[in-house]
């Protein structure tokens, strides 16, 4: 889809520039992993949302990862999903990650103590 | 009587002079949902004895010459994501019909009732606010009164039907990144979403509490000043309610547009927007005299701010569902939750920043400007089921798109009126957006365009 395009391109095109870098750092260790994890899955564990197929995409272990820290449980059909998703979200933050403001620029908070 | 096109000023006004009941402006409004609602889909709960009851007390009070407010008889929906007494608070949800009934309404219902308004039903919608079409895998699709084949909009769905069916005057919805203006435009009705903070979101179910605003949505400029003037207040019980006096639209409708500062947005605005919407933007633009443009700096940056503040905290507030209870979410709801969950909490943070950023360069421009003009849709409705839509060349998604134009301004919590062109075949609307708490403006602007004949609702051939 044209928005996934979009989005791939300007999240690697942040990475180039530091920006959602944690993402494009994380492709790297996510194909090695992939290589190591792709051996028959132990009876009884939870199947990943990634783990039917080769990992090709630098968001998969984040997902694996995250899923598992969070306590969710993401059945495999969803994973495609929640990958385009992060996709769609990471290519959104990276116009503003990319976006220079000075130190001392605040949040915009409504908490008032 | 063809009581179901009147007005709520028309029907407070018959009912105030006792030229018509309160009791019968509802059986009305419920005869009119019996009819229509198979269709249009609009309603998830109808409160028939709870209405026949509130319309009675209104028409004793009024007998014994008792005030009886601005709004009486006038009936009314709301979002089901408001907490009705009584029944379980859905948000356009499958998991919260197992939650308890609420124990005591929504203020703002609490407010128009205290008024004479009389409560009529729950209304459908996106679940849990993360939508923009009015599509529910739950409940169906609220379908829209001038083509019941195409999408209302949302999340506010129901409300935008039952509104421009003409089921009820008044409904209210909410608004986080454009759930009030997105469905008066593709339904063809007047939708306020004021500041952020101006109304208490009090007891409704939260999606994003960074960017979620209350308001109403009706068939008349005046009635949505009427309404509003109504639900003004502090209430403490939500943190983020401004602490202001209430300040009254009403008296000040008819001021007219005279002296107004009026440019209309470029740039970002006008791209991907289709010849509807420039069309609807250049009729409002020339019935105002307005031939200046200006520039939303950076709009689309806080379009995405706006995107990723709304995915992360949705996510943190259903991350216990999430976990519990995944398989019962609308899917495409899920999976963007999910995905919210994992998004770090720096980008979060830049984003609430650059949120404050952007909010001083905007409201630089309402220095020299008291309006800003902007489309509130890209397009007239997509049809119920359509995924995608060409902007600027490119297919994108229907559901994530449709608030491209809302989403940079509730995002700093501007003020909005949106109102109605009554294009052929279908109607779109026109944003109306002013300075922090200047309501009156927006809606003085709105009456205008009304009186004008630009604006206007249209009547569905249902």
């Amino acid at each position: 889809m044209a928005l996934a395009r979009k989005t791939k391109i300007s999240t690697k095109a942040a990475a180039r520039r530091g920006t959602a870098s944690k993402a494009k750092g994380q492709s790297k260790t996510a194909l090695k992993s992939s290589k190591t994890k792709s051996g028959p899955r132990k009876a009884g564990k939870t199947p990943s949302p990634v783990s039917n197929r080769i990992k090709a995409d630098p968001l998969d272990d984040l997902i694996e990862a995250a899923g598992a820290a969070f306590g969710l449980s993401i059945k495999p059909e969803w994973g495609s999903a929640v990958r385009a998703n992060l996709h769609v979200i990471f290519g959104q933050a990276a116009l503003f990650a990319e976006f220079e403001l000075p130190d001392d620029a605040e949040p915009a908070p409504v908490f008032k103590a | 009587m063809d009581t179901h096109w009147l007005s709520a000023a028309e029907i407070a006004r018959l009912v105030a002079t006792g030229k018509a009941s309160a009791a019968a402006m509802v059986e009305a409004a419920l005869a009119r949902i019996t009819e229509h609602d198979p269709i249009l889909n609009s309603f998830t709960a109808v409160l028939a004895d709870r209405a026949r009851k509130r319309a009675q007390a209104v028409d004793i009070a009024q007998a014994k010459g008792r005030s009886i407010g601005p709004l009486a008889g006038v009936p009314f929906a709301v979002k089901n994501l408001f907490d009705i007494t009584g029944i379980a608070t859905l948000a356009g949800s499958k998991i919260n019909r197992s939650c308890p009934p609420s124990i005591r309404d929504a203020v703002l219902i609490e407010r128009l009732e205290a008024a004479g308004a009389v409560l009529v039903g729950a209304l459908n919608m996106g679940e849990y606010a993360y939508d923009f079409t009015g599509e529910n895998v739950h409940d169906g699709p609220s379908r829209n009164p001038h083509d019941v084949n195409r999408m209302t909009g949302g999340s506010s769905g129901g409300s935008g039907a039952a509104v421009a069916g003409g089921l009820v005057p008044v409904a209210l919805g909410s608004d986080t990144n454009g759930s009030i203006r997105v469905p008066s435009s593709l339904c063809g009705i007047f939708g306020l979403k004021p500041t952020y903070g101006r109304l208490p979101r009090s007891r409704t179910f939260p999606f994003v509490a960074s960017l979620d605003h209350v308001g109403p949505f009706a068939r008349t400029a005046r009635d949505l000043a009427l309404v509003y003037d109504a639900m003004q207040g502090h209430d403490p019980e939500d943190g983020a309610c401004a602490d202001r006096p209430v300040e009254p639209t009403l008296p000040l409708l008819e001021r007219g547009v005279e002296g107004l500062r009026i440019a209309v947005a470029d740039g970002y605005f006008r791209k991907g927007a289709f010849p509807e919407a420039r069309v609807a933007i250049d009729r409002v633009a020339a019935a105002l005299h307005v031939n200046r443009d200006i520039e939303i700096p950076e709009a689309h940056r806080a379009r995405a701010a706006a995107y990723v503040i709304t995915a992360t905290e949705g996510a943190g507030l259903h991350l216990g569902r999430l976990r519990s209870s995944a398989s019962d979410f609308d899917p495409a709801v899920r999976d963007r939750l999910i995905a919210g969950a994992m998004v770090p909490a720096t980008l979060v943070n830049k984003a609430q920043k650059f949120r404050r950023w952007y909010r001083e360069r905007v409201l630089d421009l309402f220095t020299e400007l008291d309006v800003i003009l902007a489309p509130a849709t890209p397009c007239t409705a997509p049809l119920i089921g359509q995924q995608t839509f060409l902007l600027d060349g490119v297919d994108l998604p229907v559901r994530a798109n449709l608030g491209l134009y809302t989403q940079p301004i509730s995002f700093i919590g501007l003020p909005v009126v949106a109102v109605p062109v009554a294009l052929d075949p279908l109607p779109i609307a026109v944003q109306i957006i002013t300075a922090p708490w200047g309501e009156d403006v927006a809606l003085r602007v709105a009456h205008a365009l009304e009186t004008t004949g630009v604006a206007v609702a249209p009547r569905p051939a249902i």
